[in-house]
């Protein structure tokens, strides 16, 4: 019972510590693990197919605004399953996860509201770029005499020029020539015509420059870096958080192993206090019998049975030889002896 | 970065590995693959054109749309049992009221004209101010807009628990009674349904080409010249961006009696840049769902064309090509359950 008492505590010790191990040693959430892996890529990926599609939609390649939209909202929803990504770390290292997802989740409202504005002024754009392309191409300019034609086929020129380029000079030829043929006196079909043009040609003169800068601006937004920042981090938590769990599970399995061995050995040792009584048990009930064999012997049959008895003793304990010395107590020298040889 | 910094010698030259690993397929997915981020699969392009058909209506469980249309039509989603979401949207016409704007729950007429909801799962953003981001938000303030269903979530989940026919599909399909995030679920699934596809133009779309005249494609090709559509593209043909109305002219000068309500945008964001902005109306069934615009001001599709021409292109159009570019408007409209919808007759009731 003191045993017991002494030992309950090494148990319990025992017990908490394997508990201990087993917990830390459990491998990071796998499925939660994707889900934030993917959350990145999608975020990385749709950042790319965004700033791809923005370039198609200001020249014109792109024609709807879909693929813009639908890569929004795929963000939008990839930075709301990050928000779990922190799962992993505490502490400050916590702080700093969190501090990235809601960097990254900032960038993705951003270019949102960057990709609302850019939608809209863009079809403006094209709206005024297709207009007067079309109604340029109605007018046809005859009379190279009338100087509102020759203003008119001015204006397409450096309209031309313009769009290519409108941080060049074309930008101030486009105004020049916008405010001459404002200045002109128009009649006929022109009434109508001049005015148009005059108003999509100073739209497209505002808007092409800040169009330039909602691209850069566009362009230069930090998704990719901030989700790039926020998953190396990420991965070299993970990585630890593996590492660590790889630890306690070695430590884990190294208890085991000790434990298995003690078990062992209190196995065999169990077994050799079996061997150990038995042994004993069976000298006792060999003793019990030699001694039986002396009850109500005669005389002459002692030395017999010391004889036989001494025989047994040997055999049981596996000696080659073995004797018996019989000693007066009061007389010197030997009485008689009993002498038992293994047969050879 | 104010937290510690990552000595990459820490990591384990396996987790390295791993991690280049990882960069490079990221790189090779965004190299390789961010093509095929464009090709979503309702987002069909059909060679460069700006409007792309209505895509099929995607595989929906079909018990939870049942559900969420006979919701659709059931006056208990509203306080005082008066009126039901269907109400306001027609399915058996535009998906819309027909009226210019509808009077609301306190007897008054409200601040916008009632969009379709046909297709509206296709928008971006939903509501003439773009409000709302997801049918979900959206069918939760309509059920509780005071104006609108009136209704609170305790009364009107009480209604629905007090019915054993909705008890029982509930349980069926969320495993318990009636609650806010299923109702609006079964809700949503349904109204994702209403899609429209197979209209006329879709079929000339996808090279049937024989489908709409020549007169219609004429017009296709003029709403494309005067820029019409630079915001009316896409599957919906509209719904995916905002835009000033009036650009060139101000549209509201001849109506005059400016409201809130014309101010659109800005009256939620209050940036001034947003001053009369709205979301662009998709273009599908529009020749079935008149009048037009946020006050539901254009009682026809010519005169809307004419007020469009005039505030975003900054003149008056020939009269032979506003026909012909409501011609094309015409072979927009889509089928809904094996019909083409229909527009309403002069005396029909609404």
């Amino acid at each position: 019972m003191r045993a017991l008492r002494s030992l309950a505590p090494v148990i319990a010790g025992l017990m908490l510590l394997l508990t201990y191990f087993l917990v830390q040693g459990a491998t990071p959430d796998a499925a939660l693990h994707e889900r934030t892996l993917d959350a990145m890529q999608q975020l990385i990926l749709n950042d790319a197919a965004l700033q791809r599609d923005v370039l198609r939609a200001r020249t014109g390649l792109l024609r709807n605004y879909d693929p813009l939209v639908r890569s929004v909202e795929n963000m939008r929803d990839a930075a709301a399953r990050l928000q779990t990504a922190d799962h992993l770390a505490s502490g400050p290292m916590q702080r700093e996860i969190q501090r990235r997802i809601q960097a990254v989740d900032a960038a993705v409202r951003d270019q949102d509201s960057l990709v609302d504005t850019f939608k809209s002024s863009n079809a403006l754009l094209q709206n005024s770029l297709n207009y007067l392309g079309h109604l340029l191409a109605r007018i046809g300019v005859g009379s190279t005499r009338d100087p509102v034609d020759t203003e008119i086929g001015a204006l397409a020129n450096v309209l031309l020029g313009f769009v290519q380029d409108p941080r060049s000079d074309a930008a101030a030829g486009l105004a020049a020539t916008l405010d001459r043929l404002e200045r002109l006196q128009v009649s006929g079909d022109r009434q109508q015509t001049v005015p148009t043009l005059l108003s999509h040609g100073r739209l497209v003169a505002a808007a092409l420059p800040q169009m330039e800068g909602l691209l850069a601006r566009l362009q230069a937004a930090p998704i990719r870096d901030r989700t790039l920042d926020l998953q190396n981090m990420y991965l070299d938590f993970y990585s630890r958080a593996d590492a660590r769990a790889g630890i306690f599970r070695i430590l884990l399995y190294a208890v085991a192993v000790a434990l298995a061995g003690y078990v062992g050995y209190l196995f065999f040792r169990l077994r050799a206090n079996a061997l150990s009584l038995q042994n004993r048990l069976n000298l006792e009930k060999m003793i019990v019998a030699i001694s039986a064999q002396f009850i109500n012997l005669s005389r002459d049959r002692i030395n017999d049975e010391i004889q036989a008895g001494l025989a047994r003793v040997a055999e049981h304990t596996g000696v080659d030889r073995a004797h018996i010395v019989v000693h007066r107590v009061d007389a010197p020298g030997i009485r008689s002896s009993y002498v038992w040889l293994r047969p050879s | 970065v104010t937290g510690p910094a990552i000595n990459p010698m820490r990591v384990a030259p396996i987790r390295q590995v791993q991690g280049w690993i990882s960069r490079l397929v990221i790189a090779a997915c965004v190299g390789l693959l961010a093509p095929a981020a464009l090709v979503a699969p309702w987002a069909e392009t059909v060679d460069g054109e700006p409007v792309t058909p209505v895509p099929a209506v995607e595989a929906l469980d079909p018990v939870k749309v049942e559900l969420g249309r006979r919701m659709f039509h059931d006056v208990r989603l509203s306080r005082g049992d008066r009126v039901t979401c269907a109400s306001c949207h027609d399915l058996a016409r535009g998906g819309d009221d027909g009226h210019a704007r509808s009077a609301g729950a306190d007897g008054r007429l409200l601040d916008f004209n009632t969009s379709t909801i046909f297709n509206a799962a296709l928008n971006a953003r939903l509501n003439w101010r773009g409000n709302f981001r997801t049918l979900r938000e959206q069918n939760e303030a309509v059920l509780l807009d005071p104006r609108l269903m009136n209704a609170t979530w305790p009364e009107l989940l009480a209604k629905l628990r007090a019915d054993a026919e909705y008890r029982a599909s509930f349980k069926a399909l969320y495993g318990g009674s009636p609650e806010r995030e299923y109702l609006l679920d079964a809700l949503v699934t349904f109204q994702r349904s209403l899609l429209t596809p197979d209209a006329r133009f879709d079929r000339y779309l996808r090279g049937e080409h024989d489908t709409i005249t020549d007169d219609e494609a004429r017009g296709y090709q003029l709403f494309k010249a005067y820029g019409c559509s630079a915001c009316h593209q896409g599957a919906n043909v509209g719904g995916n961006l905002f835009q000033k109305f009036g650009v060139f002219h101000d549209p509201f000068a001849e109506r005059g009696n400016v409201s809130a309500s014309d101010l659109g945008r800005y009256t939620i964001t209050g940036r001034e840049d947003d001053r009369k902005v709205f979301r662009v109306p998709s273009l599908r069934n529009v020749a079935v769902t008149a009048p037009y615009f946020h006050d539901g001001s254009a009682a026809s599709l010519t005169e809307a064309v004419a007020i469009m021409a005039r505030s975003q292109l900054g003149r008056e159009l020939p009269h032979g090509d506003a026909d012909l570019v409501v011609k094309f408007l015409r072979t927009l409209t889509g089928r809904y359950q094996g019909q083409f919808l229909a527009a309403r007759s002069d005396g029909e009731p609404r």
